[in-house]
């Protein structure tokens, strides 16, 4: 998969942990593990949305396209 | 009026008692086969529908279990007819009956094979289906 996410780069930009970011999202603390360990195969918009929401961020700053 | 009828083909049962040994036994593996492939299905059957019932369907093991299914019954579909004509051949051999001349047959049905098929093509849809869950579990 070429498509890699920085959440963890992002939170730590935030100062906010993954179990925070869990509760204000309503996504899993395993769901956003699983995102940030890039083993997600697939995201949904209404996720993209809630993440930039709460992390006051763009998609772009989240996702990153490495060519392999 | 009819014509005097004319016996174009018949098939009809051999039965007799036998002291031999190994008639015996061979006659017993058949039943003992038979009865560990009735086992295999009811278990692999069993799991199926556990895992169906425990909200699974599309776990992979569901499509692997239908292919064994499929195997089995494409196997039973070929070695019955062959295990039966092969009996009868040997037996034939050793027994002896005065006036009638008998062959053994080799008599087989395409319905175990029809069967292998739909299970062949349950089990695809059910390995599709496990893709799919697996893609949609790792969908957040």
């Amino acid at each position: 998969m070429a498509i890699y996410t920085n959440l963890d780069v992002v939170l730590a930009q935030r100062r906010m942990s993954l179990t925070e970011l869990s509760e204000r999202v309503g996504i899993t603390l395993a769901n956003l593990s699983i995102l940030k360990t890039n083993k997600a195969k697939a995201v949904r918009f209404s996720t993209l949305e809630a993440l930039c929401r709460e992390l006051g961020c763009q998609p772009g700053d989240l996702l990153e396209y490495r060519p392999e | 009026m009819l014509s005097r009828p004319a016996l174009v083909d018949g098939s009809a049962q051999l039965r007799f008692k036998t002291s031999r040994r190994p008639l015996a036994v061979a006659t017993s593996a058949g039943g003992m086969f038979a009865l560990v492939a009735v086992a295999l299905c009811v278990e692999l059957l069993r799991g199926v529908i556990a895992r169906v019932l425990e909200g699974r369907p599309f776990d992979p093991a569901n499509a692997r279990a239908l292919h064994r299914l499929g195997a089995l019954a494409a196997g039973i579909g070929i070695g019955v007819p062959a295990a039966e004509f092969l009996m009868a051949r040997w037996v034939l051999g050793i027994v002896q009956v005065q006036g009638i001349a008998l062959a053994p047959a080799l008599r087989g049905s395409l319905t175990p094979f029809l069967v292998a098929l739909l299970l062949e093509g349950l089990a695809a849809v059910f390995r599709h289906g496990a893709e799919l869950e697996a893609e949609r579990s790792l969908t957040i």
